[in-house]
């Protein structure tokens, strides 16, 4: 119960915080897996590198183009999102440095494991390569911009 | 034995294959250095160093098949110094070690309120008092709403020995094997995790049965220890600032002709000023046996009641300067510590050491010439400074009062009015 409230708060909240249409979102939030498009999409207007109206198609560009871009470029963009590229994509996002071979590397799975260290995700589910459920984009996203942390580690 | 290893390789590289869900993994590499001076060993003296590099694996099919490998190398050193007559220094060599170590290659999951861990896996009491080791064995556990019921067994005799520490008897360290004493566990638990903010209960009890060989016995003179636990354990808060834990173990076992009937007791409070600072107080108290039993481990004896508590692995040890295993000790503790940023923080602590009774402990600086309860009064300093997520380093400076039953070595006995220790610790994980 717990958790579908707080999905439901987070839903709201990202609404609000990103103006992203409740079409998308409603969309995004029914698939069972988060794919890579739309979540590029949401990690680059929450961290203002797209405009409100930008569509998912613009997402997975904007992907490429970034300093992660050849691991984008190794999925396509109905793909499910692996957790290590989206916390790949929203650290580079927010400028949040991470560990010395995060930095150094800046692969899927240091961001994953850096992810883990925040303590944003449980380390039972700590698998860089696994997919993620879509409200789970949304929380990941909610910690960083939360986050005081957030880019200035 | 090679087959067995064999076919355990072949059933973990062929589950990928016989499964159409996904499958996801993780590793990782850690790399932990120390070194510590100086380092006393009967008239030397030097700087130790305790070093690993390991590296970890997990993988997942399904919330009910994962599957974990932890495993490394480790290297322990002494470089070893003294003094001649004439007030110069002579380096008395470098004395190393290099074992292997590999604490987990198991299957685990969990489907409802079932979970289950199956191979080579870590296992530990809740208080930390009696076994933290790894183990070959099995371990089911239900969660039944505010209880969890968990039952496990193994066999120890496949870990290896360095790294396990698993020390009971004089065999155990003495045999001459890579590998840890033979020994069949069974073990049941029962955690109460939400009683109640102030008491979060858990109830451990584990047997032990010795099956070191006829061989080794007559080899080393020792006979088999078989051994039972009971644990009550208990933590939570007191009101908002206030924290407890309590721990009431005992023991009974069989050596040869004696009965072994021991047990230890810890209670730490600490108060919570801030959410960066804490105060706090530790007590232990472990029952202790007089030089009539010989040794701290057991060896030779011809006492037929023995009372010092003795843990299957080593565990908790206490002091920095010296280390005391918790067999025959009494401490009692306080510490302040503070975080003054996310990255940095530091601890205090002062800590008098007893013996419980006038018999032996574990260090070799008490010989069974000593006389008196008081081991010492050690402060000690210590700073922990992470400044990445992959990246920290502890720095630690300790000196310990001696009392009348730690002798050292006459020829470097003036040099040490007090002991002192300095060490630093290095960790990388990636």
């Amino acid at each position: 119960m717990k958790k579908i409230v707080f999905i439901a708060v987070l839903t709201i909240f990202a609404v609000s915080l990103w103006g992203q249409s409740n079409e998308l979102l409603d969309q995004f939030l029914d698939g069972e897996e988060a794919d890579v498009a739309t979540t590029l999409l949401l990690v680059a207007q929450a961290s203002g590198n797209l405009p409100m109206e930008a569509n998912p198609d613009d997402g997975y560009a904007w992907g490429l183009e970034q300093g992660f871009g050849k691991h984008v470029s190794k999925t396509a963009p109905e793909d499910p999102v692996s957790l290590g590229l989206f916390y790949l994509a929203l650290f580079d996002s927010y400028g949040v440095k991470g560990g010395l071979m995060y930095s150094a590397v800046g692969s899927p799975r240091y961001a994953a494991l850096e992810a883990g260290f925040l303590g944003y995700i449980e380390p039972s589910s700590l698998y860089h390569t696994r997919s993620m459920p879509p409200y789970e984009v949304l929380t990941g996203i909610t910690y960083v911009t939360e986050d005081a942390l957030g880019g200035e580690m | 034995m090679k087959k067995i290893t064999v076919a355990l390789i072949l059933f973990i590289l062929l589950i990928p294959a016989f499964t159409l869900s996904a499958y996801d993994q993780i590793w990782g590499v850690r790399l932990d250095l120390n070194l510590e001076l100086p380092e006393i060993a009967g008239s030397s003296f030097g700087i130790s160093t305790e070093n690993a590099v390991g590296i970890w694996y997990r993988g997942r099919w399904s919330p009910a098949a994962n599957m974990e490998v932890d495993g490394g190398v480790a290297f322990d050193g002494d470089f070893l110094f003294g003094l001649t007559n004439e007030l110069k220094f002579s380096f008395h060599g470098f004395f190393y070690t290099i074992y292997p170590e590999l604490d987990k290659l198991n299957f685990y999951g969990n489907t409802g309120i079932f979970g289950y861990k199956a191979g080579r896996q870590l296992t530990g009491d809740p208080a930390g008092l009696i076994i933290d080791a790894p183990f070959d064995g099995i371990d089911f556990g239900v969660d039944i709403g505010k209880h969890i019921f968990t039952v496990g067994a193994g066999y120890t005799g496949l870990v290896f020995r360095e790294s396990a520490e698993f020390f009971m008897t004089e065999t155990d360290v003495k045999r001459d094997s890579a590998l840890a004493a033979p020994r069949i566990m069974e073990y049941l638990v029962w955690d109460m995790p939400a009683a109640a903010s102030w008491l979060y209960p858990s109830v451990y009890f584990l047997a032990v049965q010795d099956l070191t060989s006829a061989e080794d016995q007559v080899a080393y003179d020792n006979k088999r220890f078989n051994s039972m636990y009971l644990e009550l354990f208990s933590r939570g808060f007191l009101g908002q600032s206030f924290i407890y834990d309590l721990s009431l173990v005992g023991q009974y076992g069989t050596y040869d002709a004696a009965t072994v009937l021991g047990g230890i007791g810890r209670l730490g409070f600490s108060w919570l000023p801030s959410t960066h600072s804490r105060l706090g107080v530790d007590l232990i108290r472990s029952t202790g046996d007089d030089w009539g039993r010989g040794t701290y481990l057991l060896g030779s004896t011809t006492e037929t009641e023995l009372s010092q508590y003795l843990p299957v692995s080593i565990v908790s040890t206490q002091g920095f300067v010296v280390e005391f295993e918790i067999g025959n000790l009494t401490s009692l503790g306080a510490f302040y510590a503070k975080r003054p940023s996310e990255t940095f923080s530091w601890e205090l602590r002062t800590t008098t050491f007893l013996r419980s009774a006038l018999g032996p402990v574990s260090t070799g600086y008490v010989d069974n010439t000593s006389d008196g309860y008081f081991l010492g009064q050690e402060g000690v300093m210590s700073f922990f400074w992470r400044p990445k997520s992959d990246f920290g380093w502890d720095f630690k400076v300790g000196v310990l009062y001696p009392g009348d039953p730690i002798v050292l070595d006459s020829e470097i006995d003036a040099y040490f009015p007090v002991l002192y220790r300095l060490g630093f610790d290095w960790s990388w994980s990636f």
